[in-house]
């Protein structure tokens, strides 16, 4: 007994001796790192947010430590500049949200505009930016700073590179049916059959991401709204129109018709970001709708010929299609930091036009946030400018939880489940019970005029 | 056995087949990731069932070198054997209470501690949050151990008291008579006797902690601290997950959790007990 | 210390813990949930009508109604599965226990990879999906089948993927159990002429029972309240898989709203203890008190 006893004790005091040593180790390291002198944070939620985002690691690092430095010789009674940027995109903003509410030093913090608009702004985890921006506002191209303009005020200085959402697809397999990109809607779909004996499955979508499927959706709507896509949804959301007017159901159905049609895989459901393009990049399919996000992926993988084409016009009596996009990220400002003039600073630094072409070079980019910075001059570069000015992405005007909803209701569409009709018949009974909770549609300056474009 | 020679060779089959069976279930997921361990990230996403085309042992390499999967294990290590302590020493003392002394309030005991067992940790996000920051203890591995202890302490305790329950209650009373002191008797009598019990509530205990995403993600927020699996979710980056590397890293993890475990359930789980189940 | 203190002493430990750390954050969290709150600001007083609002919600009803529908299959699957495979590993063959270990082997994987993997396995043939290759490679393509992207079998499978991961747990608790049983009782038994099934009915099964109401108490809050992992990383939540715990996630980090969320979880606390003490009182009216 007493023999087992001393095992047991002398396994734990080793235990202890050897968490004793780990945390002497931490704490020296901890101490190590904070110096005498100021300390900024920039935070990153999510490892999207970082500069020069997508480009390879160290070339990341190279960028930001290049920018750092300088940004010290200007200020040098900044002795150390942290980077937190980290984690999957879908827990950004917990992981801003934590950071805050544990008092954490953030200082900048690097935005996407999707967030900002739909979270980031409205709830209180950023604070405006109107006073630095708008002196400088000449340095953004045009449409930079209104995606970041929530409720009248800016929230971000724009840095970044343009994305739109386009079709990739497999020049080689195109090429075995003897066809190049589509136009039109009805010359995709004629490439069905042949696609099909090839054994080659003509469109995928990453279907488990509920929320790409909004593309599809958004893409149907600008057409069958004759363009006034932005108007339109704003009437449903003010309840002058129902979510189940004829337009809509139209879209919808558009939407859907990719499925019906044999052109997007009745599965897509099943597929997530990654296993998405590995069907992709492996050749088993030979299109899909994403975005030039998706670009860098692209070229490191592939070892195809590939393209680019807009999404396809439906019959001639719509609209035209539209990309949507437009500047996709930015710097924004902390609600809790301690040193906000140091944050604008920094923000100011990195935002000017010299700073900002080295950030933004690696990406090789077609179009960015800063009229004086333009790379790419590849085909594919200039293809994808001829698109602009991209159109404002519509689930930022709607509601969180009705997008959300909308989402999940498109997934089932898109898997066959449920009709076009039951959907916007969803969609509307949502949107009474947020009506009666007390939603009520705020139109933001941002909201781009009616009948333009 | 009383059963004919045939049908106690036809059960013996019956058995293997049906631990084969049970072994592939079990084993099929193993076999798949160690296999993607040892792919090159095309070879992977090609076709993740098929042997790999050629056996990469780099993945390895990079997981501990590049992806510094090291330091994960050493702060997974600190916080579940500080969480795991602590959560013995008290769920231990408590199902001992409750399993053998009848008390005012043990009623009341219980259902505390069945309550407690029934809420989601985000729903005490920000409550703890505030607990911890004003004990001080807001990203340390001591309070997120406390955490873990918290959260396990319900299962244990109820595990714990069953297995006590099942001591012959004679064996306590000698030992009382002899003028054991209540703990005494707990420490030298019934834990020995229940050491299966216990130790298959540490082993569960000790995978729940190291596989806990949510509490180290929200309470250790400083890249230092990351535990294994804060660590790990580093690998989803922006454009593509490195699945094998990913995959090579869970192996080389999960190979010693394995080996712990086995050493552990031989020596305490089969039991000093000389019982076997039938 | 004298007998009569001896219970609240052994007791002071584990109540300074879950005092501090649970029931605190509880109480607060509760209070919290009677405002507006977006997890940094706390608003003005709104009583109970947010939990009005959570009840009333379509969408909490589906989740709840999907959250039951799992707990059934998954409790009774978790204890079945474990039992069966404790008492495999316990016959009296060569070379058993080596099995114990292996099939521990999926309690130990992480999540992440145990979602990679299932997704791979039930997707479609032509995404990889071996499921519905082997279907089709015997013959049987007409039951092949979107599993995760179809409502229903979606959390079927999901069912059946958290069984699986947690067998070796229940069968590692039904071992430690079976040790313990006191072998002079089997040994009676033969002497009566009970053969391996009778003896496991009528021995195994009676001395277990502590042990089985833990178990199933185990996985019921496993199915309640811990079951966002296995949804998340298998369906994100959709295909009718949205949980209760889901629900709230998106509740808290996708909407803020917070308090609607700590309300919602204040009410499955309601719902899992009206099925917990059910439970308890049901099993405890058919055993002894000790």
């Amino acid at each position: 007994m007493s023999g087992k006893s001393r095992v047991i004790l002398s396994a734990i005091a080793l235990y202890l001796a050897a968490l004793a040593l780990h945390w002497v180790h931490v704490s020296k390291q901890r101490s190590a790192s904070e110096g005498t002198g100021v300390k900024l944070v920039i935070f990153g939620p999510s490892s999207w947010d970082s500069f020069a985002p997508g480009a390879a690691e160290d070339v990341v690092a190279r960028v930001t430590g290049d920018l750092d430095t300088r940004f010290r010789i200007e200020h040098p009674q900044v002795k150390q500049i942290v980077h937190d940027v980290r984690g999957p995109v879908a827990d950004g903003l917990a992981r801003l949200r934590n950071a805050e509410v544990a008092g954490d030093q953030l200082d900048v913090v690097v935005c996407a505009a999707n967030p900002v608009n739909t979270a980031y702004a409205r709830g209180g985890l950023i604070a405006p930016l109107d006073a630095l921006v708008t002196p400088i506002r000449q340095r953004f191209t045009p449409g930079a700073v209104e995606n970041f303009t929530v409720d009248s005020h800016i929230w971000a200085a724009p840095l970044s590179a343009v994305n739109l959402t386009t079709f990739f697809y497999n020049k080689d397999l195109f090429a075995n049916v003897g066809a190049g990109a589509p136009k039109t809607y009805s010359t995709f779909r004629a490439l069905v059959p042949k696609f099909r004996a090839a054994n080659v499955i003509p469109v995928v979508h990453q279907g488990k991401n509920a929320w790409m499927w909004l593309f599809y959706y958004m893409s149907a709507l600008t057409q069958a709204t004759e363009n006034r896509q932005v108007f339109f949804v704003e009437r449903m959301l003010e309840g002058t129109t129902k979510f189940t007017d004829a337009t809509n159901v139209r879209a919808l159905q558009l939407a859907r018709d990719w499925v019906d049609d044999g052109l997007l895989d009745a599965q897509s459901n099943e597929l997530d970001e990654n296993t998405m393009k590995s069907v992709f990049y492996s050749g088993k399919a030979a299109a899909f709708f994403g975005d030039t996000w998706d670009i860098p992926g692209i070229t490191s993988n592939v070892t195809f010929h590939w393209g680019v084409f807009p999404f396809p016009q439906y019959d001639s009596a719509l609209g035209h299609p539209e990309a949507f996009g437009g500047v996709e990220s930015g710097l924004c400002i902390s609600a809790t930091t301690r040193q906000s003039a140091l944050a604008e600073a920094y923000i100011e630094f990195a935002t000017r036009d010299e700073n900002a072409r080295r950030l933004l070079q690696p990406l090789g980019a077609f179009a960015t946030s800063h009229t004086n910075v333009v790379e790419g001059d590849d085909e594919i570069s200039r293809e994808l400018r001829a698109q602009l000015p991209a159109a404002k992405f519509l689930d930022w005007i709607f509601p969180p939880e009705l997008t959300d909803f909308m989402q999940r209701q498109m997934q089932a569409m898109m898997g066959q489940t449920q009709t076009p009709e039951q959907t916007a018949a969803n969609i509307e009974a949502k949107y009474e019970t947020l009506v009666q909770a007390g939603y009520v549609y705020k139109a933001t300056k941002s909201a781009s005029p009616a009948a333009t474009k | 056995m009383t059963d004919s020679p045939f049908r106690v060779g036809f059960a013996r089959v019956a058995g293997y087949a049906a631990l084969l069976i049970a072994a592939l279930q079990a084993l099929g997921p193993i076999l798949w990731i160690v296999a993607g361990s040892f792919k090159s990230k095309a070879d992977f996403l090609v076709n993740p069932w098929r042997l790999p085309q050629s056996w990469l042992f780099h993945n390895y390499v990079d997981a501990f070198v590049v992806a510094r999967v090291g330091d994960y294990v050493w702060n997974s290590l600190t916080v579940v054997t500080l969480g795991l302590s602590i959560l013995l020493v008290a769920a231990a003392t408590t199902a001992y209470a409750l399993a053998r002394f009848r008390f005012p309030g043990r009623g009341v005991v219980t259902v505390i501690i069945l309550v407690t067992m029934m809420v989601p940790s985000d729903v005490l996000t920000v409550p703890l949050f505030v607990v911890l920051r004003s004990l001080g203890m807001l990203g340390t591995f001591l309070g997120v151990a406390c955490l873990y202890a918290a959260s396990g302490f319900g299962i244990s305790v109820f595990l714990l008291r069953g297995y006590f329950m099942s001591v012959p209650r004679e064996v306590e009373e000698a030992a009382r008579l002899d003028g054991a002191s209540t703990l005494s008797t707990l420490w030298y009598i019934v834990l020995p006797m229940t050491l299966p019990g216990f130790a298959s509530v540490a082993v569960i205990q000790a995978m729940a902690m190291w596989n806990d995403l949510y509490l180290s993600f929200v309470f250790l927020r400083d890249p230092a601290s990351a535990t294994v699996p804060v660590g790990l979710l580093n690998f989803f980056q922006r454009d593509s997950v490195d699945w094998p590397r990913l995959l090579a890293a869970l192996t080389a993890l999960t190979v010693p959790v394995l080996i712990v475990y086995a050493v552990l359930q031989r020596r305490f789980v089969e039991g000093l007990t000389a019982g076997a189940a039938k | 210390m004298t007998r009569s203190h001896a219970p609240y002493v052994l007791l002071l430990p584990g109540m300074v813990l879950i005092g501090t750390f649970l029931i605190l954050p509880i109480g607060y969290g509760f209070w919290l949930s009677l405002h507006e709150f977006n997890g940094i600001v706390i608003g003005h007083w709104t009583g109970l009508s947010l939990y009005r609002r959570v009840i009333t919600d379509a969408g909490f009803h589906e989740a709840l109604w999907h959250t039951v529908v799992f707990a059934a299959i998954v409790v009774v699957g978790k204890n079945v599965f474990g039992l069966a495979l404790a008492v495999l590993v316990s016959l009296p063959l060569r070379g058993v226990r080596a099995f114990r270990t292996v099939l521990f082997l999926p309690v130990t994987l992480n999540i992440i990879v145990i979602g990679a993997f299932w997704t791979y396995f039930l997707s479609a043939s032509r995404f990889g999906g071996l499921l519905n290759q082997a279907l089709s490679a015997v013959g049987l393509q007409g039951l092949e089948h979107s599993w995760l992207g179809t409502p229903g079998t979606a959390l079927l499978c999901v069912s059946c993927v958290e069984i699986w991961r947690w067998g070796g747990l229940h069968m590692l608790i039904f071992l430690a159990g079976m040790q313990a049983i006191d072998p002079s009782l089997y040994a009676a038994a033969k002497l009566d002429g009970a053969n391996a099934w009778q003896r496991f009915w009528h021995v195994t099964l009676p001395q277990l029972r502590p042990i089985i109401f833990v178990s199933t108490l185990i996985a019921l809050m496993g199915a309640f309240v811990r079951s966002f992992d296995v949804v998340w990383v298998l369906t994100r939540a959709g295909f009718g898989t949205q949980v209760v715990v889901t629900y709230l996630y998106s509740e808290a980090f996708k909407f803020g709203h917070f308090a609607q969320a700590t309300a919602t979880g204040y009410i499955l606390l309601v719902i899992i203890a009206i099925f917990a003490f059910t439970y308890y009182f049901l099993s405890n009216s058919g055993q002894q008190h000790d």
